[in-house]
Parts: structure tokens; sequence; C-alpha cells
């Protein structure tokens, strides 16, 4: 893991994987993870090399209280992605809606389809 | 730079054998949908549902008895675009939550952040705690 200090890995073990989607249009792929309880503030999308990071750390919610039903526990979240060559690294957008991180990334020229002109003689 | 250390890699199998075998409820009762956390004071009830990609018009909330019944239709945030990976679900869904304590039926308050529902209920009288004197 070569992202936040070397010495100061991320342990991942009992963050959440979030669940992912991922479609094409021509010009875009989009990726949409489920990440509910988060903040624009709290997570991080980095790209190094091939990878992709998302990882977002959440302070959890108290629980002091009485417990009575406890399904999930929002300690955070990690995941990585391999990148294909065929994405631009520049211009990577994301987003986060409703609990939902939608990262954008835009296919490289060359392998955008193109509409090849017929010229005739 | 990193030296290689040969004992990381040994580390990293312990990690990959204990994340095997903790249990991470969040994957383990995905067929439950939404996960829901219910916890309570002296004086109220608060319910968390996870339900992400959803706004409040997408839900129902019901009281019905001692019965909390979160009902909705999560849509399919993108339509007939070809699909790499598809992992996450779509769909009608209802859930029926039995409630610690019976609740006061005019005080419910609802709200959504970030993909969380937020439900504050208040006990009902006979619900809370009561001091009893000793004479």
């Amino acid at each position: 893991m070569r992202y936040e200090a070397e010495e100061n890995k991320i342990d991942n073990r009992n963050l959440i994987m979030p669940l992912a989607d991922v479609y094409e249009t021509d010009d875009l792929y989009t990726l949409k993870l489920e990440m509910p309880g988060i903040d624009k503030e709290q997570f991080s999308v980095t790209v190094e090399e091939n990878e992709l990071v998302v990882y977002a750390k959440l302070d959890g919610f108290p629980q002091s209280k009485n417990s009575h039903n406890n399904e999930f526990n929002l300690s955070g979240y990690f995941r990585q992605f391999k990148l294909g060559n065929d994405i631009d690294r520049n211009s990577i957008e994301a987003g986060l809606e409703n609990g939902i991180l939608t990262v954008t990334f835009h296919k490289a020229e060359e392998v955008k389809p193109r509409r090849i002109a017929i010229t005739s003689h | 730079m990193i030296a290689y250390n040969v004992y990381d890699d040994v580390t990293n199998l312990r990690n990959l054998v204990d994340a095997f075998f903790s249990h991470n409820e969040y994957q383990a009762i995905s067929r439950e949908f939404p996960l829901v956390n219910i916890s309570s004071t002296d004086e109220e009830i608060e319910l968390e549902a996870l339900v992400p990609g959803m706004s409040a018009e997408d839900i129902t909330l019901n009281l019905v008895d001692n019965h909390l019944v979160i009902e909705g239709e999560k849509k399919e945030d993108y339509a007939d675009e070809r699909y790499i990976r598809r992992e996450r679900h779509f769909g009608n869904f209802k859930r029926s939550i039995r409630l610690p304590y019976r609740v006061d039926n005019d005080t419910i308050e609802a709200s959504m952040k970030n993909g969380i529902l937020r439900v504050k209920l208040m006990k009902n009288e006979d619900a809370k705690p009561k001091k009893i004197e000793i004479r």
C-alpha cells in the first residue's frame, strides 16, 4: 500500500468493502459505490499508477445508548480498483450524493468510437 | 522507499485469514434491506437504516402497532447503459421492524442524511422507567 504514510498503513480489516457498479458510455466510465454515512470531508479518492483507492474513515456512531438491534457498524470504507490504460488520468471526477460516491473517468481519445467518413472518388 | 520485509507477507496472510473468519455483518446480512440499528435512552428510541442512493420521496414509513414498516423503491440510477460490474441491488423492498418499546404515535421524527434514514420515536408514557417511592 503506497498511500497515506508507509508506516501508517490503513488497517482495512474492519473497513467495509463498498458495493460497486461500473458502467460505460461512449465517452465515460462511471463507477458508483454505496457508502452510506459519509460526508464530503471524510473520504479520499486517490489514483496512483494503475490503482484507484477509495478510502473513508468514520468516527463511528456513539454506542453509549442501549442497543437493541445492531446490524451494521460503519467503521469506514475501503476498496481498490485497477485502472485500464484507456482512461485519461487527468480528468477523473468524484461526487457524493445520498451516500453514493460516483467516480467518472473519461476515456482516452484513442479509444473513443469514431465515425469514419467514407469519401467517394 | 521501503525495504522489503519478509514478515510483511506473513502478517498479510494472517490479516487475510482473520478477515475471512471475522464476521462482517454488513456483507453477511445483505439479503435484509435496509440494515437497521436500534438504540434507546430512557426517553426515546432511535432507529437508523442504511438506504444509500435513496431520497425521502422513495421511502414510506408506517407505524403499525409496535412495528415500524419501512417500504419503498430503490430506483436504478443508470438506466440502459452497458455495465461492466454490477453488485448493487435495486427494486422494491418492505421491512417490518419490531420496536423494543411502545411508542408515542404523535411525536415521530424522520430525517435523511448521506444515505442514512434516522427515525426518532418517543417512548409511550407507560414504557418509560418510573421511580417508585418506598414508604
